[in-house]
């Protein structure tokens, strides 16, 4: 009796301590993901392929790619008046140590990682990008390892044009250069330093010969690695390219060190050695002259409006490296109120002024006929392939643009209408009525990020500073002259050489000229507000607008007024300050003139 | 019968205290067992009755929980209708980030929010580290644990109670109407060197406005044209409650409805439905069960803009935006046969709110939520004296889904402002959507488990040795590709008492976690305690005027994951979107993108805290004091370390166990309850203080204090130091302010580390956006049959950035009347207010000591008046009528906002008074 309580108390605890202990099994696991594991990554072709791939991200697709906005607004070309831009912040003098609005160090360090990263494990026995084709499974990797090479020379570029710059010792450093995958472990205590601007030019220059040499030259056929379909990847000619715009940074007089180039103060210095300087120089015209001899480059190409906006099916031969895109969110942003844009950029009277009259002189030149009552007539036909001005059509066939006061265009209109009387033409849709909601309609885009006019522009820039106007090398195919006057000619609808042959005389006016197309042919192109500060240009020049009123004969009078400042008053306003944070984990990295 | 003397319940300690103190292990309230009070306390925890919070009707249960317990810090919130739920924070912000507390209802982790107060037994916080050891790695931040009412022995007990109110706003911001608006807009123009805007016609037209139909000159008052200043609201609810020794039953349905403030189209409603039956079976001597089943049901209907976008549309457009409606003729259009007018737009602003109001169509909002517990307790005394068993299963379903259809009906801006006749340009295109949609769904999953072993017995009638053995578990799912919780914990508690004068306490807990890989999923928490009844000394029993005494401490060391993000230890990479190829991007591939580096070494956040206390009471227990100082030491909290390594690694860097911080305060209860001839009274106080400090974070150390997070409190507000207005205080001549452009009329700033300009290193802390004060005072009084409930609560010690639209009136947004009080040499030259602009203002409207206002404040927040008939009829026992009032009147330095929620009425729905008035009947 006393055994069967017992027995049952036994069972009672037994089956107690079960229903607690069963009860403690652990069930701590994790749902499943979409995660990839690293050694899956490295096996399966389109994730190992998309880690490159990551590297194109980041790239502008659009030319308005500064916060929605074009880089133009925050020089003397153009003015916006979205205050929270940062091409507005830029231009108001916001730019602070702690505050890099141009920032770009944190992306393009990342694109090295993912390259790096790539060019470690993506390239070997593990990943098959063909199956059961070895021959094309090279080439395949082949193209592959010439993309990881262009992605880090354009990431390099970038990292260079934003970062690099004269310290107050009066060094020219760039970016610390790395070449490997960074571990956590090795950057816990690391100090690196800034290579010198020289050196980032070399490893840059490098990395797009050897991309050249890996990239077929242009895709096209019906390949499938080397194909159409694979167009907008990097090739050798957008290797050839990119490496002109290094070159033509890396001799540029802001970043030579003070051994070479002095900076005296703002638009002012002085050239010690003059050698040194002059080889920088060839060197440009020699890597420009290289891609110009590439085979089917073709000449001096003439932009048209339609290769930008409202373009054809086909990419325009002229881009090298373009995106695409079809939608009207340009429109969104640039048409004039009128036409239910927001007018976020719009060009400036000194752009307007840069252009110069049909027969070739400036319109401040008596020669040119300018007629101030009538100032877009007779001008360089880049005019209106930039601007709406007073008395354009809008568009196909809308209104005629009337800024006056009582005008759809006019200030009094919209609070968004333009303070500079101009609106942007270039890259944007001519079907005016393509926001109307009861007609939405979309526009094919191209945006070039490189294309041929630049490598020529290189060219006639470093040939004129490296041998003249008219001079060059035998190996060269042209001069400084030749180019610039091909494309007045084609691209300006301008014939007569008159001017041009004036200022061909010597080294310093014809710069001054090869400086102002520069400035009208990649407007609004993200260029100018680099290229003042390579050429250390005067920043500081007020933006302008023109306003029209009727005289008592009911004449149209023009007048200019200043709009908007260019805070950007001192040396340091040439650079751009690295990243605080980062100066303060590696205080070996020096900063840039001023920014201390 | 021998006296069970586990799951034992906790107490009041006088009649009309409705606070309470109890011990950590006998919070959890499972009816098994007779009641006692336990007067040897190691623990801090405060209670308060279900009964307290329910003159306070609200949709929210939580925001009856201000000011009501030491320890518990309620911070109100501004939402939409009924969806204003409390932020909850045991003894304030313990970490950085998310500090809020768990609420376990009913043995699980729930929301308290759709619970009504007539279901719940208790609300009680367990504030140190003894009490909250055994609720598990998600406790650290402080526990608050609700207990729904159950069935009680006796006969059966029917109620029933009705309430209906009206809502009316409190503090709502104030506009400029159209003719100051295009004055003071053009005086922007004219500071920003800009012509006016507005010609005088214009401002003619504006002053002779016929209103928020005139088509040239519209005057929309939108706050007013938009909405009402009142809602009502209904309250039905009623329960039984009874049993016998076998079988004791709870049950509570409810229902409540309120409307919105919209005044255009389907005013927005709001419905709650509640059901509750709990319910206590005892099977045999040996075994009981429990099985409690709830449900509720919300539905919420509204028009196609929800109360956020309504009051963000009301309090950001401009009066002259548009007109309301176009008049066909206006148009040159036909007469609509429907009825619907014709809307106006403007060339900027495409949507017309009248339209988007009316006629645009609805959204509707349900959900379905099932929480339910079954249990099981066994009675071993037959084994061992004082042995029990138990096993509790919960189970939680929430199913949401929204619906909705969407009109729209054409607008028309005027094209040609400055002409004379006006032509039309269509806005948008009427486009009738025939069918409804879903918008959105949501199903939720909650399981938990609990089983324990407790062993309880009085050794020699001295020795109280209590121990218990538990095991908790609790899974919680998403549908989607969250990753769900799991938690799982073993714990061991032993306390011995002697004599009830000594107690020690000793736990210690084994808790898993999910977040965890499976080496390291398990982390050790131990607590320890004691307390020492002074009053039970011999030598204290001469001092007549104590009655109670105690002291008590205890330290603890407890594991936290709940903050603690998934997978932080596993390396993984993901799919992304495809780059673009081919001409006319026809083709594309895919990009793969690096989701972090797992750290196989993290460890768990964890937090170390000392608790002393002393309880007392006094003077025949009229005073009663319950006092808690505590240091808290949160170490170990993950995150990134972006902040010490160099971005250069990308996303190639894993997340660690970067900082501390430490949080010390202290809590106090105070209650003082007496009679006066026949008015008995009590009078409370409870209040928490507590101030925090990050002691440790990955960031390198910068020259100026305020760019660092070391060193300051996480809730510390950081800004410059605004020393007037340029060209009013402060000569602009001389001036280097690097904040963005200024001219006269803007705000100087001091260079505070005289480097000779105003920068980034100008920064310093301007104030502190947690309370470091928050209190509650409540007053009861009882005459004959007359009760009157007071309850204030207040904040101390705590700053707000007054930086919503209402304060920053820049670039082309609204102007709020406050834009009249602006600096202007000339047209105002006493204004306090920066000067107006139509750019961003970067100089003025940045965080600074300008727009940082003390937002202290006391509240009344609710009063009720009642009086009760005690058997009026034969088959009725007691009859209560009642009135009250919520949210009567606040004390603050903020006089045009409410200086809790500065952005309500601005953000979203103002802060709302309640009046109503109801009856209940117990039969």
């Amino acid at each position: 009796m006393n055994n069967t309580i017992k027995t049952n108390k036994l069972l009672f605890l037994c089956s107690l301590c079960l229903l607690f202990f069963a009860s403690c099994n652990d069930d701590l696991e994790d749902k499943k993901t979409n995660l990839w594991d690293t050694s899956d990554v490295w096996t399966i072709s389109t994730m190992a392929r998309g880690v490159l791939n990551k590297a194109y991200e980041g790239m502008p697709t659009t030319p308005d790619f500064y916060g929605s906005n074009y880089l133009d607004a925050a020089t003397d070309n153009a003015m916006t008046t979205i205050y929270d831009n940062l091409c507005y912040r830029l231009a108001a003098g916001e730019m602070t140590q702690r505050n890099n609005i141009l920032g770009v160090w944190g992306t393009a360090y990342e694109k090295f990682q993912y390259i790096h990263q790539f060019l470690l494990n993506g390239l070997g026995d593990n990943v098959y990008y063909v199956r059961g084709n070895d021959e094309q499974d090279l080439a395949y990797k082949k193209r592959l390892e010439g993309e990881a090479y262009f992605l880090r020379a354009y990431w390099g570029y970038r990292l260079l044009q934003v970062y690099g710059g004269k310290t107050d010792d009066g060094q020219a450093l760039g970016y610390p250069i790395v070449t490997s995958f960074l571990t956590m472990e090795e950057m816990e205590h690391a100090n690196l330093p800034r290579d010198t601007y020289e050196a980032c030019a070399i490893q840059i220059m490098n990395d797009c010969d050897r991309a050249t040499e890996l990239l077929p030259l242009e895709y096209k056929g019906s390949d499938n690695i080397i194909g159409l379909t694979q167009l907008g990847r990097a090739s050798a000619l957008a290797a050839k390219a990119l490496k002109t715009q290094v070159a033509l940074l890396a001799a540029s007089p802001a970043f030579q060190p003070d051994s070479i180039v002095k900076i005296n103060g703002m638009g002012d210095y002085t050239i010690l050695d003059e050698t040194a300087y002059k080889q920088k120089w060839a060197r440009a015209a020699a890597v420009a002259d290289q891609c110009i001899k590439t085979t089917g480059f073709g000449g001096v190409y003439g932009l048209k409006a339609t290769d930008l906006a409202d373009a054809p099916n086909k990419t325009p031969s002229e881009f090298i490296l373009r995106s695409y895109f079809n939608n009207n969110t340009i429109e969104k942003r640039y048409f004039a109120p009128f036409y239910l844009g927001t007018a976020r950029t719009v060009p400036s009277q000194n752009l307007v002024d840069a252009f110069p009259a049909s027969n070739g002189f400036p319109i401040s030149d008596s020669r040119s006929n300018y007629d101030s009552q009538s100032p877009y007539i007779n001008r360089d036909k880049r005019l209106d392939l930039n601007v709406y001005h007073q008395g354009s059509t809008y568009g196909k066939n809308g209104l005629l643009v009337n800024i006056s006061d009582d005008g759809e265009f006019g200030r009094l209109f919209s609070e968004h209408n333009s303070y500079t009387g101009y609106y942007l033409a270039k890259g944007i849709s001519k079907s005016q009525n393509m926001l109307d909601i009861d007609a939405t309609k979309n526009a094919i885009h191209y945006y070039p990020l490189l294309r041929k006019t630049q490598v020529y522009l290189a060219y006639a820039e470093a040939a004129n500073e490296a041998w003249g106007p008219t001079g060059k090398t035998p190996e060269m195919s042209n001069t400084a002259y030749d180019i610039i006057k091909s494309l007045r000619k084609v691209s300006g609808g301008i014939t007569s050489t008159t001017y041009l042959d004036e200022m061909a005389a010597d080294v310093a006016s014809f710069r001054k000229l090869i400086h102002n197309e520069r400035r009208i042919e990649l407007a609004f192109e993200s260029s100018r507000y680099w290229d003042l500060r390579r050429w250390l240009d005067p920043l500081d020049e007020s933006v302008r607008g023109v306003q029209v009123n009727l005289d008592d004969q009911l004449d149209t009078v023009y007048s200019y007024v200043e709009v908007a400042p260019r805070n950007y008053h001192a040396i340091r306003d040439y650079y751009v300050p690295l990243p605080y944070s980062e100066i303060l984990k590696m205080p070996n990295l020096i900063n840039n003139l001023g920014w201390n | 019968m021998k006296k069970n003397q586990l799951y034992i319940l906790v107490f009041v300690l006088a009649a009309l205290n409705s606070i309470s103190i109890a011990s950590a292990q006998e919070i959890e309230k499972v009816n098994l067992g007779t009641s006692r009070i336990d007067t040897t306390q190691v623990s801090a925890v405060s209670t308060v009755q279900g009964k307290t919070l329910e003159s306070y009707t609200d949709c929210n249960l939580s925001n009856s929980l201000q000011g009501q317990l030491a320890g518990l810090v309620v911070r109100s919130t501004t939402n939409g209708l009924g969806n204003n739920s409390s932020s909850l924070y045991v003894r304030g912000m313990s970490r950085n980030g998310d500090s809020q507390a768990m609420v376990i209802l009913d043995g699980m982790e729930r929301s308290m929010d759709d619970l009504i107060p007539e279901e719940v037994a208790t609300v009680t916080v367990l504030k140190d580290a003894a009490a909250k050891i055994l609720y598990g790695a998600r406790a650290a931040n402080g526990v608050i644990i609700v207990t729904t009412k159950r069935g009680h022995l006796g006969s059966s007990n029917t109620w029933a109670k009705v309430e209906m109110g009206v809502t009316s706003m409190t503090r709502t911001p104030s506009y400029l109407n159209s003719f100051d608006y295009a004055t003071l807009y053009n005086e922007a123009r004219e500071n920003d060197g800009l012509n006016p805007y507005y010609s005088t016609s214009d401002l003619d037209g504006y002053k002779n406005s016929k209103g928020n139909k005139d088509l040239r000159y519209p005057n929309v008052s939108f706050y007013d044209d938009f909405l009402d200043r009142q809602s009502s609201f209904q309250k039905v609810s009623l329960g039984v409650n009874g049993g016998t020794e076998r079988t004791k039953y709870a049950f509570v349905a409810n229902y409540l409805g309120t409307d919105g403030f919209e005044a255009i189209g389907d005013k927005p409603t709001l419905m709650h439905l509640n059901i509750r039956g709990n319910l206590d079976i005892k099977i045999n001597d040996i075994i009981s069960v429990t099985g409690d089943a709830a449900a509720r049901l919300e539905r919420r209907k509204y028009g196609v803009l929800d109360c956020g976008q309504v009051m963000n549309a009301i309090t950001s457009t401009r009066p002259n935006e548009y007109p309301l409606t176009i008049g066909y003729e206006d148009l040159g259009l036909q007469q609509s046969t429907d009825n619907i007018p014709y809307f106006g737009a403007s060339l900027d602003h495409a949507a017309n709110l009248y339209a988007d109001m009316a006629y645009s169509g609805f959204s509707e909002e349900r959900y379905i939520k099932s929480e339910n517990n079954l249990g099981v307790f066994i009675n071993l005394n037959s084994l061992a004296d004082g042995l029990k068993a138990k096993g509790v299963i919960s189970f939680d379903n929430y199913n949401y889904l929204k619906q909705g259809q969407t009109n729209t009906y054409s607008t028309y801006a005027i094209q040609n402002r400055l002409a004379d006749i006006p032509t039309f340009l269509k806005r948008k295109k009427t486009s009738l959507q025939e069918n409804q949609s879903i918008k959105g769904e949501t199903t939720t999953r909650s399981l938990g488990w609990k089983s324990a072993v407790d062993y309880s017995h009085l050794f020699a009638d001295k020795h109280q040795l209590n121990a218990s053995m538990a095991f908790n578990y609790y899974h919680r799912e998403v549908k989607g590709m969250t990753q769900d919780i799991d938690n799982n914990d073993v714990s061991l508690t032993v306390d011995y008492g002697y004599n009830k004068k000594y107690k020690l306490l000793a736990t210690l807990s084994s808790m898993g976690s999910n977040r965890f890989p499976e080496a390291d999923d398990r982390f050790l928490s131990y607590a320890t305690g004691a307390s020492w009844a002074i009053s039970k000394e011999a030598f204290m029993n001469s001092v007549q005027w104590i009655d109670y005494l105690n002291l008590k401490a205890s330290w603890g060391h407890l594991g936290y994951d709940r903050s603690t993000s998934a997978l932080l230890t596993a390396t993984g990479w993901s799919q992304g979107s495809k780059i673009k190829l081919g001409e006319q991007n026809i083709a594309g591939d895919y990009k793969t993108n690096f989701v972090r580096i797992g750290n196989s070494n993290l460890d768990w956040e964890y937090s170390n805290e000392l608790n002393v206390g002393l309880e007392a009471h006094l003077f025949t227990n009229r005073l009663g004091i319950d006092f808690n100082y505590f240091i808290e030491n949160r170490r170990d909290i993950i995150g990134s370390l972006t902040g010490k390594l160099s971005t250069m690694l990308g996303p190639f860097v894993y997340s660690d166990n970067i900082g501390d911080i430490r949080n010390t305060g202290f809590d106090v209860h105070v209650d003082w309850n007496d009679k006066i001839g026949a008015v008995s009274y009590r009078l409370g106080l409870n209040a928490t203080v507590s101030k925090n400090k990050i002691t440790k974070w990955a960031e390198m150390p910068e020259s100026v204090h305020a760019l660092n997070q070391v060193g300051r409190s996480s809730t510390s507000m950081v800004g410059y130091k605004a020393i007037g207005l340029f060209g009013k205080d402060i000569p602009l001549a001389g001036s280097d302010q690097r904040l963005g452009s200024y001219q006269e009329g803007d705000i100087a700033y001091a260079d505070l580390n005289g480097d000779g300009y105003v920068d980034q290193y100008d920064l310093m802390e301007v104030g502190n956006s947690f309370p470091t004060t928050s209190y509650g005072i409540s007053v009861e009084l009882k005459y004959k049959q007359w009760e009157l409930y007071v309850h204030g609560t207040g904040e101390m010690d705590v700053d707000t950035w007054a930086n919503n639209s209402y304060y920053w009136n820049r670039s082309s947004g609204k102007y709020s009347t406050l834009a009249m009080d602006r600096y202007h040499p000339i047209n105002n030259p006493s204004g306090t207010m920066p000067r107006l602009t139509t750019t961003n203002g970067t100089n003025n409207f940045r965080n600074s000591t300008f727009w940082v206002k003390d937002a202290s404040f006391f509240r009344l927040k609710n009063i009720e008046l009642s009086y009760t008939f005690d058997k009026p009829f034969s088959w009725v026992n007691q009859v209560r009528v009642f009135t009250r009032g919520t949210n009567l009147f606040v004390l603050s330095n903020i006089k045009d906002l409410d200086p809790e929620l500065i952005n309500s009425g601005i953000s979203n729905y103002p802060v709302t008074r309640n009046l109503s008035a109801g009856i209940s009947v117990v039969f």
